[in-house]
């Protein structure tokens, strides 16, 4: 069992189904950021509450994606969310650190990055392709000079 | 004949003179110093600032514009023996002012112990280059930067309070490090800090490239600054992605439209990266971040201006009226 934010990860993934009214009666207080962009993603509404750690990203009323920051992921364990998830599809470039690395597990909707030590951030999205996954939601950092 | 060294020991009560602390962190100033004490600044200077050598001159007759000296421990290409004194004493004022050692070996084990996942082979691949003479002089100069809150002046700064996030540089040829899961050489990298070790490190690629400023005097200089900001700046991360609408977080954009962006793309990186930058041009090119990026040039103004403590409220204690305290 990976707990990560202090869920497990089924139940995060599992909170990708919810549509925005059934986000807005789960959790208290939630706030919009409308037209904003995470990574490739834009036009996109942000949806936080202070009851969870993470941000929901809304294209209307579909789920794109949800973001959970480096500062919700301190109790996340690397060794157990990489073996859960096993060979990742796509290793990439991350804009988490100059050593860091991004294991995309397209066909599971989640992508984490991590610098070997520990979860930086953790993406989950509607199950897809690893070419729609690299085309549409990643956003390769600048090539590292310094 | 030689002269009996003298000790460094300060005298019972005497405060300890710069040089001296040096000489206690860096054995190679302080063999500096001894023999400046022992046989004079001349005699010295021909001794650490070695002469070049037949072969030298014979190579330079032939058209080299350089040759290789030893400078306390660390090989610099130096054009004449001017430029090799005074790399002698780049080195050891960065040392005595700053607290921090040039040792391109404190950065090889930095760099290799950053790299837990490489291969043996690669790790021996790693190997120091030798400076060129106007690399030290661009960390001089972006060392001086930072001057308030480095060496001695530290403790008279509001930075006292934590201990300095910068001891050591050095130069390799190549940053060694992992790109998309990998372990690899990573030729173009021109500098980097590992803030495990406290180090930072300039790389070959650095000698030429040019990303930011066509002078490369400039671009070195910045290339240091940068580096030296990922440490000394970390303390202001926090309150410098609350202050800009462009972070969410110290990875992530808000993607918020109108915000301000960083002044580079290369700042787009992450939050710690569009910092250096800032550091970047606010030492090097203030009208240019002033220009682009107002609301950044005012947060470095806040910034270095914090280095500065606060005058005390009510100015000074009045002075005792007991004449037997009371200072004529």
């Amino acid at each position: 069992m990976t707990v990560v934010a202090g869920y497990e990860l089924a139940d995060l993934l599992a909170l990708r189904d919810l549509s925005r009214d059934e986000l807005e009666a789960r959790f208290d207080g939630v706030e919009t950021d409308p037209n904003v962009r995470y990574e490739r993603i834009e036009p996109v509404d942000r949806l936080h509450s202070d009851a969870f750690p993470g941000h929901f990203y809304f294209r209307g009323d579909e789920l794109a994606l949800l973001y959970i920051p480096r500062s919700a992921l301190r109790d996340a364990g690397l060794g157990e969310l990489a073996r859960e998830l096993g060979e990742p599809a796509a290793t990439l470039s991350s804009r988490t650190g100059e050593d860091s690395t991004l294991y995309v597990y397209p066909g599971r909707g989640v992508a984490f990055a991590s610098d070997g030590e520990q979860v930086e951030i953790l993406e989950l999205f509607p199950p897809t392709t690893r070419e729609a996954y690299e085309a549409g939601i990643y956003d390769p950092p600048p090539e590292r000079i310094r | 004949m030689a002269a009996p060294a003298r000790s460094l020991e300060p005298a019972p009560g005497a405060p300890e003179a710069p040089t001296v602390a040096a000489a206690r962190r860096d054995p190679a100033a302080a063999q500096i110093i001894a023999l400046q004490q022992s046989a004079g600044n001349r005699a010295v200077a021909s001794l650490i600032a070695r002469a070049p050598t037949f072969v030298d001159r014979i190579g330079m007759f032939f058209g080299k514009k350089t040759y290789l000296a030893t400078v306390a421990g660390e090989q610099v290409h130096v054009a004449s023996e001017d430029e090799e004194k005074d790399a002698a004493r780049i080195i050891a004022a960065i040392s005595s002012t700053y607290g921090i050692d040039v040792s391109s070996v404190k950065l090889m084990k930095a760099l290799k112990g950053a790299n837990k996942q490489a291969t043996k082979a690669q790790l021996d691949k790693v190997s120091k280059r030798p400076w060129l003479y106007k690399e030290l002089q661009a960390i001089e100069r972006a060392l001086a930067h930072y001057a308030p809150i480095l060496g001695k002046a530290r403790a008279g700064s509001t930075r006292s309070v934590a201990p300095q996030e910068l001891v050591a540089v050095g130069k390799l040829e190549e940053r060694l490090g992992v790109k998309a899961g990998k372990t690899v050489f990573k030729p173009t990298v021109m500098g980097t800090y590992f803030s495990e070790s406290q180090t930072f490190a300039m790389y070959k690629h650095g000698e030429t490239a040019t990303p930011d400023f066509s002078d490369i005097d400039k671009q070195i200089e910045g290339t240091a600054i940068h580096e030296i900001a990922h440490g000394l700046f970390q303390y202001a991360e926090a309150d410098f992605v609350k202050t800009f609408d462009y972070w969410l977080d110290e990875d992530t954009a808000s993607g918020k439209a109108g915000a301000e962006p960083p002044p580079t793309d290369y700042g787009q990186t992450s939050a710690a990266e569009d910092l250096a930058e800032c550091a970047m041009l606010y030492f090097l090119d203030r009208p240019r971040l002033e220009k682009d990026c107002p609301l950044r040039t005012a947060f470095m103004d806040k910034l270095v201006k914090g280095w500065e403590p606060e005058p005390l409220k009510g100015g000074w204690p009045e002075q005792a009226k007991d004449p037997e305290t009371a200072i004529a």
